[in-house]
């Protein structure tokens, strides 16, 4: 078996007394998805801050492609980010704002104008190349973030909520993106909340609860674990959300 | 990745920044125009109040054009990426948390220059300046942009939103006005305030802005002026870098 992309060992981080992230531990493999699935606050956007060098670990180790997460300069050049706010520049057109980040990532100037189209194609966006980035509706800002994750070809693609407050359309389009880049051989980090959008596009799950790792298996094997018929179930046996009480008592 | 392909990216990416900025905040219509009216309006200020002593004022209004442009666009810029997550970007993108202060001092720097550009022409041009040393304009240009950036970035660093840095700046930036010379020759100030006048950094910008356009000076040499300055810029850079580090930690 090929060593894994990325690899966490015990990966903490505590802010005071409150552990964020507590000692987890998980491997994956070259082309796959592993969905980090959770409730809010489940600690799934500071495990993406811990492997971008947006927080530092206070325990733990993590080597993503092969590079120990302290040389975190190069560990930023093999990720591409798309975190769960569409935080590109309000004031610049869709053209710009790409061409900003094939700067800031480094991608060759001779290239760059190909490398954007080639992008725009992908997420479907060649039309809205001129828009500013604040007039485009949220389904679109979406994708143009998408696109700015992928500009410097990255090993690892990191989405952190992807699809939180799209319609259903734009949804199912940014699914099928993600499906694609599978393909491809992109791999994949995907932390969301929607339990089927992990179910249908991820090899494995990952389930994290209060910072804790409770579960890391397939889907299929998640559910065959707690004999649930499907993974929304599942999650709540494995989490041990107090989801049918709390229904009781609402009425 | 070798040590200097390392170096080579970082000075990319500071470049990236530092145009991206100028374009999508330091450029824009309302900024420039601000970057222009600011000084005509203090100039304005100053010839109804005290006609006569224009020229010897000069210095001190290039000193405070420079100081709020700088200050307050820095703090603009900073704060505004905070709140929209795009400083989360610079800082999970590949530059070190130098080079990502070094780019935003940068920015506001070129912005300073601006702002300095236009009171020269007003005060050359209208009010009957002359510039008797080109070379120690252009250090002292230099060297009282970058410390008035570095200053705006630190304190934007600090808060969150732009009135807390507007207002914390206004702290500072006020008593620098009455206690760094601009408005009469620093040693005319009472006993008292001397030591506090030598404490900021704009005592040093007008000195040496006054030794390259009056050819006097009321301090020291003009190098020790210019080192002075120099060492309040690095002090200044550094804090950022340990707020910013501190803040990502």
């Amino acid at each position: 078996m090929m060593d894994p992309i990325i690899r966490v060992e015990a990966l903490t981080k505590q802010f005071g007394h409150v552990a964020a992230v507590k000692a987890v531990t998980f491997s994956v493999q070259a082309g796959e998805v592993l969905g980090v699935l959770g409730p809010n606050g489940a600690g799934k956007t500071t495990m993406v801050h811990l492997l971008t060098g947006l927080l530092r670990p206070t325990q733990g180790t993590a080597h993503i492609a092969g590079i120990d997460l302290s040389q975190i300069r190069l560990v930023k050049q093999q990720i591409g980010l798309m975190p769960e706010i569409s935080n590109l520049y309000e004031e610049l057109s869709v053209w710009r704002n790409l061409v900003f980040v094939a700067q800031l990532y480094g991608v060759p100037r001779g290239e760059r104008g190909h490398r954007i189209r080639a992008i725009l194609h992908q997420v479907d966006l060649e039309d809205r190349r001129d828009m500013l980035f604040r007039r485009l509706s949220k389904g679109l800002q979406r994708r143009v973030v998408l696109a700015a994750a992928l500009i410097h070809q990255p090993s690892i693609l990191i989405l952190d909520e992807p699809t939180v407050g799209l319609d259903v359309l734009s949804r199912r389009l940014l699914h099928q993106m993600i499906r694609s880049l599978h393909e491809a051989g992109t791999t994949i980090l995907l932390m969301t909340h929607f339990i089927e959008e992990a179910e249908t596009l991820c090899n494995r799950v990952l389930i994290l609860n209060r910072g804790q790792q409770v579960a890391l298996a397939t889907p299929a094997e998640l559910c065959q674990q707690t004999g649930a018929s499907n993974l929304e179930d599942a999650f709540v046996t494995i989490t041990g959300l107090p989801i049918e009480s709390m229904l009781q008592e609402k009425g | 990745m070798e040590k200097r392909e390392l170096f080579m990216s970082e000075l990319r990416a500071i470049y990236a920044i530092t145009v991206k900025d100028l374009v999508a905040y330091y450029l824009k219509p309302p900024n420039l125009s601000w970057g222009i009216f600011f000084p005509v309006t203090i100039t304005l200020i100053f010839l109804l109040v005290r006609p006569l002593d224009m020229v010897a004022l000069a210095p001190g209004l290039i000193g405070v054009a420079v100081l709020f442009g700088t200050t307050s666009m820095a703090a603009i810029d900073v704060t505004f990426e905070r709140r929209t997550g795009t400083l989360d970007r610079l800082i999970a993108a590949p530059i070190s948390i130098p080079g990502l202060a070094l780019a935003k001092i940068l920015a506001a720097t070129i912005f300073g220059f601006m702002m300095a550009a236009v009171m020269l022409i007003i005060v050359t041009v209208y009010l009957g300046a002359l510039i008797i040393n080109w070379s120690a304009l252009l250090v002292a240009v230099s060297l009282s942009a970058f410390t008035c950036s570095a200053f705006g970035v630190l304190i934007a660093v600090g808060v969150r939103e732009v009135f807390e840095a507007q207002t914390l700046l206004n702290f500072f930036r006020f008593p620098m006005i009455f206690l760094c010379g601009v408005f009469f020759p620093f040693t005319q100030l009472p006993v008292i305030l001397i030591p506090f006048g030598l404490l900021l950094p704009l005592t040093y910008a007008v000195d040496l802005l006054r030794f390259s356009l009056m050819g006097t000076l009321l301090l020291y040499p003009p190098l020790i002026s210019a080192s002075i300055l120099f060492g309040y810029f690095l002090i200044l850079y550094t804090a950022t870098i340990l707020l910013l580090r501190n803040r990502f930690r």
